[in-house]
């Protein structure tokens, strides 16, 4: 799996930070003020990417600074469709850019929040780099579009690869690969294909497929019969949302992305949120424990487990809770909260 | 073939003048496929229902097993197309998919031969059928000709499989129409576009340049877009915030699947198929339950809300009502429910049932 970078300069990290748009800048300021509180040995480089520019030269910054770091921790960039279709979604660029091949999500029931189903814990893991996302399209003849779909046998056995390495690591009994292979018979067949080769060699793992249009129909009736989920990138974009809103919303949950040198930590259902930024009402939930993921990789653990606790035992807290989740907590309180938590635990930490 | 089913197609085919029900309304003919599996006796109970509420439907019933065409093309039967042609409205049942017979899946032949454009699932709780999600009301219309199901794939070296999803301005705006009609005709106030634009620039671009263009015509509804996976994920939290949504092929498959999981899976979904020139096929979208053919276990809702939708396309709306009315409070009731709803009555008992509710409520 992939190894983190050492520590430089006396034990300490530097990570690449973009805060991105929307509610991006206020959550990960909230991450750098909890980390400063708890003396965690992390300097952030932050680097800014202008989704109003047309041009890639903040986007490349970006990565750049990410090659350079080895980690970074990010806000969602926005992708303004009133830009030509030149102008690539600048969050992708970065995904294939460091060929960060596979998004995990997490997707956990908290206590602390009420939902249709309770007790949910699944794993999606999702190419993401191809598919779907190639970007590859052209109007070959006027008011005729064709976009292309990529399916590669070793994109396909990489994330499979990984699907079952992480299952089996994690102790999961299950893999479910996602596909829609009766329709798209050569490509969906060719990433169902190379998943089935990846089963025989984990024969401690069981294995089976689903439709997808089934899949999403089984998650919001019996989603207990999941356990950890392989797809492609399409698929990996709706069964992730699916999830996140099952077990609470895109306030709660924190994704990865990681790549054979290179980790990059956001939230899940990477939102922009721009309807509610500056407003101090966003759930700062899902950056942090992507921020804990971050700390984890990193081989930070202490760090990350102080931190996710608090930000778990300030989720029971039903005053607390935010907008998202049908409260009308603010996001400082929620983040005093968590401090507070740390403080008690009586680690080291900064003046209040 | 069930006797029910038999008896009434039957009497018309042998020339026998089927019983006026209403000088003033005239009876529209109907093209009834049953299909396979489980499909003749929930065609024949849905017959049943509807002679109970005496609706002014004739049944033609017409098989449409592929046959090879002159020229080696597999086609639907003539009878089967002509008699859709003339009538213009089609029933039909589940049809078994095809492995290792040479030919498409029929339903793949319908859509092609109509020119099926239009998929049309209203969702909607039924009141008795309990799912942890309440208080739906939504219709997903899904493009159903082109998108990711153009069936374009090549390998391009080995190892490389190229699919090309394919999105035209003719068909994408077509939909967009047809979504904005369907929301005027059945008072619905608002239409959202669902799309991946920020991905899939051009493609999805130019679905969301045409839904714009048409709403510009429908000011009386207000129009929204929405990314897929924000779409998603409001959906699974909080399902009463949407109306009709309107989308291409590959979203409005999983998306219409996902919204019946919400109201209780495909024994109780609904769905319409929109032709070009006026055709219309509604239609049960569940499977053929081989295990249970045969053996009067059967669910017949599903296939009767699809002639419900049927009697409101045809402006039947009374008859609609009625016999939808008679459905669900007898879901509802909860003494007289096939197996998979919970209870164990048998098909025919479940139909009768409602029979009885349709004449009383006459």
């Amino acid at each position: 799996m992939l190894q983190p970078p050492p520590a430089k300069y006396g034990g300490r990290h530097t990570v690449t930070l973009i805060p991105g748009d929307g509610i991006g800048p206020e959550l990960l300021s909230h991450v750098r003020e909890v980390f400063r509180f708890s003396c965690v040995p992390v300097d952030f480089e932050v680097v800014n990417v202008n989704s109003a520019l047309e041009t890639e030269d903040d986007i490349n910054n970006a990565i750049t600074a990410i090659r350079r770091n080895g980690v970074a921790l990010k806000g969602n960039i926005e992708t303004k469709h009133t830009m030509p279709s030149s102008v690539k979604s600048r969050n992708n660029l970065l995904r294939t850019s460091l060929d960060l091949y596979a998004n995990v999500m997490h997707c956990q029931s908290l206590p602390g929040v009420q939902t249709r189903h309770k007790n949910i814990d699944i794993m999606i893991i999702r190419e993401n780099t191809e598919g779907e996302y190639s970007s590859l399209e052209h109007e070959s003849v006027s008011g005729v579009v064709e976009s292309l779909k990529i399916i590669t046998r070793s994109n396909s056995l990489r994330i499979a690869e990984y699907a079952f390495q992480l299952a089996r690591e994690k102790g999961r009994r299950r893999v479910t690969a996602v596909h829609k292979a009766n329709i798209m018979k050569l490509g969906d067949g060719l990433f169902l294909q190379c998943c089935r080769e990846v089963a025989s060699g984990y024969p401690d793992i069981t294995f089976d497929s689903m439709i997808v249009d089934n899949t999403t129909m089984q998650l919001v009736s019996k989603p207990h019969q999941f356990d950890v989920m392989v797809m492609p990138n399409l698929y990996g974009n709706v069964v992730s949302n699916v999830c996140a809103g099952l077990v609470g919303g895109p306030g709660l949950v924190p994704g990865a992305n990681y790549g054979r040198d290179y980790a990059v930590f956001e939230t899940a259902t990477r939102n922009t949120g721009k309807s509610i930024a500056g407003r101090n009402i966003a759930n700062p939930t899902a950056m942090l424990l992507a921020s804990c993921m971050m700390l984890d990789h990193l081989k930070l653990y202490d760090y990350a487990t102080v931190i996710r606790n608090a930000v778990l035992t300030t989720m029971n807290e039903t005053r607390l809770h935010t907008a998202d989740l049908g409260g009308q907590g603010t996001t400082s309180d929620v983040v005093q909260s968590i401090m507070k938590i740390i403080q008690s635990k009586g680690q080291l930490t900064a003046d209040f | 073939r069930s006797t029910a089913a038999r008896s009434t197609a039957d009497s018309i085919m042998n020339g026998l003048k089927p019983e006026p029900t209403c000088f003033f309304e005239q009876m529209q003919t109907v093209t009834l496929i049953p299909g396979d599996g489980i499909g003749p006796e929930i065609s024949a109970a849905v017959v049943k229902i509807f002679e109970s509420a005496k609706a002014p439907i004739r049944w033609e019933e017409r098989n449409v097993t592929a046959i090879k065409g002159p020229g080696g093309k597999w086609m639907i039967p003539p009878d089967a197309k002509e008699s859709m042609d003339r009538s213009k409205i089609g029933l039909k049942g589940p049809l078994k998919t095809p492995i290792a017979a040479g030919h498409p899946s029929m339903n793949l032949l319908l859509r092609k031969t109509f020119d099926l454009y239009a998929n049309v699932r209203p969702c909607v709780s039924i009141e008795g059928y309990k799912t942890p999600y309440t208080d739906v009301d939504l219709v997903t219309i899904r493009e159903n000709t082109e998108g990711e199901y153009s069936g374009i794939e090549h390998v391009i070296v080995d190892g490389v499989v190229q699919s090309i999803k394919l999105i035209t301005e003719n068909a994408s705006r077509r939909i967009a129409e047809y979504a904005f009609e369907y929301a005027r005709n059945n008072q619905r106030s608002s239409v959202t576009a669902v799309h991946k634009a920020n991905i899939m620039r051009m493609s999805d671009g130019l679905f969301l340049r045409k839904c714009r263009e048409v709403a510009e015509n429908y000011k009386d509804i207000k129009f929204t877009e929405m990314y897929l996976d924000t779409v998603c994920l409001n959906m699974v939290q909080d399902p009463t915030q949407f109306d009709v949504l309107v989308m291409p092929n590959l979203y409005g498959d999983i998306l219409s699947d996902l919204c019946a999981g919400l109201i209780g899976g495909l024994g109780v979904t609904p769905s319409g198929n929109i032709g070009a020139n006026g055709v219309a096929i509604f239609e049960s979208v569940h499977g053929t339950a081989p295990d249970i053919a045969g053996l009067d276990l059967a669910n017949p809702t599903a296939l009767l809300l699809s002639a419900v939708m049927m009697l409101r396309h045809m402006g039947l709306h009374e008859y609609a009502s009625r016999i939808q009315t008679a459905c669900f409070d007898t879901i509802r009731d909860k003494k007289v429910l096939t197996k998979d709803l919970g209870g164990n009555s048998k098909c025919s008992e479940f139909t009768s049932e409602i029979c009885h509710r349709v004449q009383d409520l006459a």
